[in-house]
Formats: C-alpha cells, structure tokens, sequence
C-alpha cells in the first residue's frame, strides 16, 4: 500500500491519486482537510519506530507502507467543534513527524526540504554540487546594489525566504525606489539570459522540460497576458547527472530543479523546490511524471 | 569600530547565562570575542552578503553600535539562537512581521552557512532553523545503539494502541471531558535517578560518559553535531535516554571550559570542518 497525504483538490495530489487508481495501486488518500476523521499514533521506544493510522476503524501499519507522497498545505481548521480542530493539528503536526522518521519511500522528508528555507543558502549548496548559480547579492544598502548593477548590466530581485515572490528587473523605475531595501535586505541576482528548463527528478528518472516565454518569471506569465509554451527538452548527460546528484545530496526523491540554459549551453541553476507541482509540466510535455512518481512509491522504479 | 581579525563569535539570546559564561571563559583563550545576541541581526545597520557564482560567500553586516563584522574576520561562531527577531517590524501588520521574520532567518541562515565550518553549530548541511523533535533524536539515538525510553504521539487517547499502554499515558486531568478523544503525549519517563553525558568535539564527560560516552559522540557525529547533552533518567532497569539537547545549558565549569576550548581550537583551525 501507498499513502498520499495533502489536500485532494490540490492539482499534483489529484493527479498521483488518480495514476494510482489507474494503476490499479493499493493506496490511501489522507485528505488534510478532514484530518478530525483520521488518527495517528507515532512511538519511539526499545524496539526503534513505530506507527499507526486508525481508518474508518481500520488501523493500518505504517511500517508497512511502501511509500508517501506528501504534500502537506495549510490545515483547515475544523469548523465547530474546537477539539477536532486539535486533534487535526496533533495529526498533521505528528504525521510530519512520522516522515521523518519512516524507513521506507518517503517523497519528501520535512527534513530534507529545509534547504529552500534559504535561497542564498541553498545557492552555496548547488554551486558546491557542480551547477554554476546568478551572482547573488543580498543587501540594505542601495549604494552596493548600484554597484551590482553597474557590475551585472541587468539585475532581477527576488524573495530570499522559501515564500514564493515573483521576480522583478531591477529596471530605471524600480531603482528610484531602492531606498527602501533600508527597510529589510533583498535578494538581488545577476539576469541569465537565455532559456528556462524546469527538470523533475523522480528518483533515478529525469524529466526536462523547456519553457518558452516572454515572461521575465514564466509562472506568472498568464497573468500579465504572456504566452508560455512547454515542451519536452533533451538535457545533456552531464547536466542530467548533475541534477540527479543535487536531488540525491539533498535527500529529495521528487524534487523541481529551476534551469536556465545560457546561449552558451552551459546550465544556472537557481533553485530546487522540493514540492513540485509536477502536473503542471507534465500536462504541458506529455512526459510521464506522475506514472513515475507513483512506480517510485510502490517500488517499481528505483 | 573594526574588530580584530579572527573573531570568537558567541550568537545567543539575551536569556542564555550558558552563553554568557561561555563568551567568559572563551575571552580567557582567545583575544578577540563578542557576544551577539541574534536581535542586533535584525537591527544591524548594514548587511551585504554575496553568493558568487561557484557558491563562495563573503560580506559583511555592521552592527547598530557601529561594531564591522566581516566574513573573513570571523574565526569562529557559537550559535545558540533559535530565531532571528525583528524589532523594527513591531508595529507592522502581522503579515509584515512573518514575512520580515522569514527573510531575516534566510539571511542569517545563508550567512552563517558561509562560514562553513567556523560555526558550532547548527551542523552544516542540515538547513536553516532545521531542529531535530526529541522523538527524532530519540530514534536517531536508537540507531547508534543508545537505550531510549518510550515516547508516543496519538491524536486519540482512546486508540488502541494507546489502550493497550495505558500504564503510560498522562494521568486524567480533574474535570477534564471528551477524554477519549483528545490527543495525548505518551511518554514513559523513568522517574529514578538521572545522569547525563555532553559531547563537546570528539569527547564526552558527564556522570554517564563512562557508559555511554561514545555512543553519545557517535550520536553527535550522525547528527553532524559538535555539542550537545544527552539526559538520561533510571527506574530501575538501567538508565534509558530521555532527551536530547544541542543548546544545553551548562552548570559545571569544567562543561563550560570544553566548549571554550572547542571554540579556541576551531578558531585557530586553518579550514574547520
């Protein structure tokens, strides 16, 4: 048996649930928006981990799952009754806990995914594992961000938190108003041109894709009006294996690895998120991502 | 103000007296130490930090009172701070404030992860703010072959595994109603005699390190840890770890001399680890 723990009406989650089903896989949907219907218990002791699920009376032995894919959201809180709304806390608090803890295929470990807490720190973590990142500055200080400019030409902004922001040129307008990174530091990078190319890493399987589009930040490109195009891309086998080591190092068996392929073929990354919304992509390629995700889960692929 | 090169750097909130004694004694073995508690981050009058395109970080942030510390003049960190506070995001909207707060934390996390091996710790590698829950290190304990006590989560006291160990769970509060369905922690903590060991470095002391003191250094390295104290109670059948604490705080001189000593040898270290 597989377990899937999000929100059944978040696009990635349907679509694992749905290749599972078709698959005709074992599996188990904990839907985090009725946590107060499903019980945990977790235990550590003498005999090492241990955990259960209580399912419509049926409790299910965790140890004996092959494989998680969770993608925890926020937790709604339950309406009413106060004490279900503890209890879903309880689980989703002790549920994450249990990922870290399970011993078998656990796409992905709380614990693996810190590193997009930081993406200057994350940045040091790709560039020590072979991909090239933007020059990064993180400042308050407008004078050395001119600086930057003047030294990069063209250069984006962006949040230096895992919270997702959408990335801006740093273009005449924006730097009249530079005073206020005094406020708080920012994150400036170096503009790469060239081509996006957003690779999904499923265990031992690489899916790339390339991203055409106008947009300076193609996932927003929608909203301001932009086209976007998607299609399946060849990556070269260093590159593959490159992204297969950073996956592998940051201990994430599914993870989104954000490219750009300079005009001189060599590859920027800029970040790994460690929760994809893989569907999107696989809507857009064809490629096969959520058939391998689910194989990953049962064991059938390494 | 410029400090001297080759900074001893004690990062701690306001309330760590550990800390405190620690910057002490470190002061006795190295020229230069400062203790910096984690809210003059968040007040620091300039940051710049770069990330260059092979991941080399440099920089530097000055400090409110005008105090410079370079990246490359800091020889050593001690970072006993949890979170990064925001002082000046008091008076925003609370969305404001999450928001300051989680850039500020990227920031130092970023910050402190360029200075590698100078920083004792959070272990290198393990991610920003990353904190193991005790169960976590418990297991992890289990691993490296320590004895642990039982410890237990359950979303309802009335699930049978908690039935089948109700010897353990938490007394019943007066008065308190819907009892079978609230969620409990069930722990089984020894109430006997305790006794502990701290791994600082490759060595560990304590009342325990006889007996455990390799295991605990053991337990240390899997975590990627140079400090930590393991707390370990007996009812009678042996002494069962109970917890597991990276941040301990420190009574004993002796304890407070070792982890000086550890941060004047990681200081005088060419490339720490």
């Amino acid at each position: 048996m597989i377990i899937f723990y999000g929100r059944a009406d978040d696009t990635p989650m349907a679509r694992a649930v749905e290749v599972a089903r078709e698959l005709d896989v074992e599996h188990l949907l904990v839907d985090q928006g009725r946590l107060a219907t499903v019980d945990l218990w977790v235990e550590v002791g003498a005999d090492g981990v241990d955990g259960r699920l209580v399912v419509a009376g049926s409790e299910v032995d965790l140890l004996a799952v092959q494989g998680i894919y969770a993608r925890p959201l926020e937790v709604s809180a339950a309406d009413g009754d106060p004490l279900d709304a503890r209890r879903a806390m309880t689980f989703a608090d002790g549920f994450l806990e249990w990922l870290d803890l399970a011993p078998g295929c656990v796409v992905n470990p709380p614990a693996a995914m810190h590193s997009n807490a930081s993406k200057p720190y994350q940045a040091q973590l790709l560039a020590r594992l072979g991909f090239p990142v933007p020059a990064t500055l993180v400042t308050d200080d407008p004078e050395e961000v001119m600086a930057f400019r003047r030294e990069h030409v063209r250069v984006v902004y962006k949040s230096i938190s895992g919270v997702r922001s959408v990335v801006r040129e740093l273009d005449d307008t924006a730097a009249r108003r530079l005073d206020r990174v005094r406020v708080l530091p920012t994150q400036f990078q170096a503009y790469v041109p060239g081509t996006d190319v957003r690779v999904h890493v499923v265990g031992s399987r690489v899916f790339a894709a390339e991203i055409v589009s106008p947009a300076l930040d193609y996932r927003y490109a929608t909203r301001d009006g932009l086209p976007v195009r998607l299609a399946a891309h060849d990556l070269p086998d260093d590159t593959a294996e490159r992204c297969l080591r950073v996956a592998a190092a940051l201990g994430l068996r599914l993870c989104g690895i954000d490219l750009r392929r300079r005009p001189d073929g060599e590859h920027v990354c800029f970040e790994v998120n460690p929760m994809p919304a893989y569907s999107y992509f696989e809507a857009g390629t064809g490629q096969p991502i959520g058939v391998a995700l689910v194989e990953l889960l049962t064991g059938k692929a390494a | 103000m410029t400090t001297s090169a080759g900074l001893v750097v004690v990062l701690a909130p306001s309330w760590d007296v550990t800390a405190v004694a620690v910057a002490r004694a470190a002061a006795t073995r190295h020229a230069g130490v400062l203790l910096l508690r984690p809210e003059q981050l968040g007040l620091a009058r300039r940051w710049v930090h770069r990330v260059a395109p092979d991941g080399t970080a440099s920089g530097e942030v000055v400090l409110g009172d005008g105090t410079r510390l370079a990246d490359g003049d800091i020889a050593c960190v001690l970072n006993r701070a949890e979170v990064v506070p925001v002082p000046r995001f008091a008076a925003s909207t609370a969305k404001d404030r999450a928001f300051a707060a989680m850039e500020t934390q990227a920031l130092v996390a970023s910050w402190l992860a360029g200075l590698g091996g100078r920083v004792v710790d959070p272990p290198p590698g393990s991610g920003p703010g990353q904190l193991r829950r005790r169960r976590q290190w418990l297991a992890l304990a289990h691993e490296v072959g320590l004895p642990v006590a039982p410890s237990a989560l359950a979303t309802s006291a009335r699930l049978p595994s908690v039935v089948r160990r109700r010897h353990w769970t938490h007394p019943v509060q007066a008065g308190e109603r819907h009892l079978g369905r609230r969620p409990v922690e069930v722990d089984q903590p020894p109430d006997g005699p305790g006794g502990e060991v701290l791994v600082v470095g490759d060595r560990a002391g304590g009342t325990l390190a006889g007996r455990y003191g390799r295991r605990c250094v053991s337990l240390a390295g899997a975590a990627g840890s140079r400090l930590l104290q393991c707390r370990f109670a007996d009812a009678g059948g042996g002494p069962l770890l109970v917890d597991v604490d990276p941040r301990p705080e420190l009574h004993e001189p002796a304890a407070i001399t070792d982890v000086a000593e550890l941060l004047a040898m990681v200081a005088a270290a060419k490339d720490p680890p």
